[in-house]
């Protein structure tokens, strides 16, 4: 009895992870029972992290290698690509830009124009930039300089205002801080053409700014080394989701070569369409976590 | 494994998700533009996974259950990860 009853055991536990040759069915992990389970898996994953930004703001993040100096020259690159000429690094819309992600930062909102109606040119303006022609675009939860303005790139109005023969002068800002309960990376490029054009920046101007930057960003890096890290959200959604997806794939693999194997006709949907639903969703993860988001 | 028997609805079905993910990489950041986008894959698939198993008559509940169950999972799976 007492083997009888092993058997049977080994036998159940066999098929959560092999199909049924009797009862022509799928591996007990591939039901239908089971999808509910790993979606809620997810749902409880995304139910702990907002409760976690809501009583641990900060701690939760994205964290990026952007600089403005890539920034620049990959606008540029761009620009030359396609027969303009390079946009000069302008201090007063880099204050713009930086004034423009503080703003969005302490009043938590992500766009054009803030709640209270504040518009991109008001930071312009407040910073002694009198313009003939202005934009503005943004991007926050990048990784690197080059996927963001390869971002704005494929974008048709963000491309618009990368390849604008009315602008002379862009300004960019790269500010971290906590927005919507995450850390986050906020990138603001503002473009202008000065009324005046003899008050254009001059490439010395420009080479001046640029290093004063690169002080101030390796003072701001010593002080992240020292201060507590952030627990990146992505990495953690991404090992989460792909663990999952893994295990479902090559069970659906195992549950169609087992079936083939030894001639199991099963009664059930089709495994190689699964498949191609399953690699799909994982491209999709991938173009979602490769690409932060722009306005 | 079906692959043979089914190829041309299987590379129909492979072009439809690669077109959808090609479209979407430079969807805007909108609430809707997300929902779209975790929905697309999942909704064709359900869809076509009843067109598919009615034709061949092998529509049956828990062909339809095991369909169901995939693509919410799809779209969960989608959905808190474009929204994270």
């Amino acid at each position: 009895m007492k083997d009888l009853a092993q058997v049977k055991s080994r036998h159940s536990f066999k098929h959560h992870f092999l199909p049924h040759k009797e009862h022509k069915k799928r591996a007990r992990l591939l039901h239908h029972k089971f999808f509910y389970f790993y979606a809620s898996l997810f749902l409880f994953f995304v139910l702990i992290l907002n409760v976690s930004k809501t009583f641990i703001p900060g701690v939760l993040g994205y964290d990026s290698e952007i600089k403005i100096s890539e920034l620049l020259e990959k606008t540029n690159k761009i620009r030359e690509d396609n027969g303009l000429p390079k946009l000069i690094l302008n201090e007063k819309l880099s204050k713009a830009a930086q004034e423009k992600a503080s703003y969005m930062f302490k009043f938590n909102f992500w766009a054009h124009t803030a709640p209270d109606g504040t518009e991109p040119w008001d930071f312009i303006i407040r910073n002694n930039y009198d313009y003939s022609y202005a934009g503005e675009n943004l991007a926050r939860n990048f990784y690197y300089s080059n996927e963001v303005v390869q971002a704005w790139f494929n974008s048709p109005s963000h491309k618009e205002n990368l390849l604008s023969a009315n602008y002379d002068e862009v300004g960019f800002a790269v500010v971290s801080g906590v927005l919507d309960g995450y850390e986050t990376t906020l990138v603001v490029q503002m473009f202008g053409r000065p009324k005046d054009l003899s008050t254009l920046t001059t490439i010395e101007q420009q080479n001046l700014f640029l290093a004063s930057l690169n002080e101030k960003k390796e003072s701001v890096n010593q002080a992240k080394v020292e201060g507590s890290s952030v627990i990146d959200v992505s990495t953690i959604f991404r090992y989460l989701a792909f663990s999952i997806l893994g295990f479902v794939l090559a069970l659906f693999l195992l549950d169609g070569f087992y079936s083939k194997k030894h001639g199991i006709d099963k009664f059930t949907g089709h495994t190689s369409a699964h498949l191609i639903m399953i690699l799909a969703t994982a491209v999709s993860l991938l173009v979602i976590f490769k690409n932060g988001h722009i306005i | 494994m079906n692959l043979r028997k089914h190829l041309i609805e299987y590379s129909f079905i492979a072009l439809y998700f690669g077109f959808m993910i090609y479209f979407f990489q430079n969807l805007g950041d909108s609430f809707y533009s997300k929902i779209i986008f975790s929905a697309a894959l999942p909704v064709f698939y359900l869809l076509w996974s009843i067109v598919h198993h009615y034709f061949e008559d092998r529509l049956t509940v828990p062909i339809f259950l095991e369909y169901l169950s995939i693509s919410l999972f799809v779209f969960i799976i989608l959905l808190t990860a474009s929204t994270i």
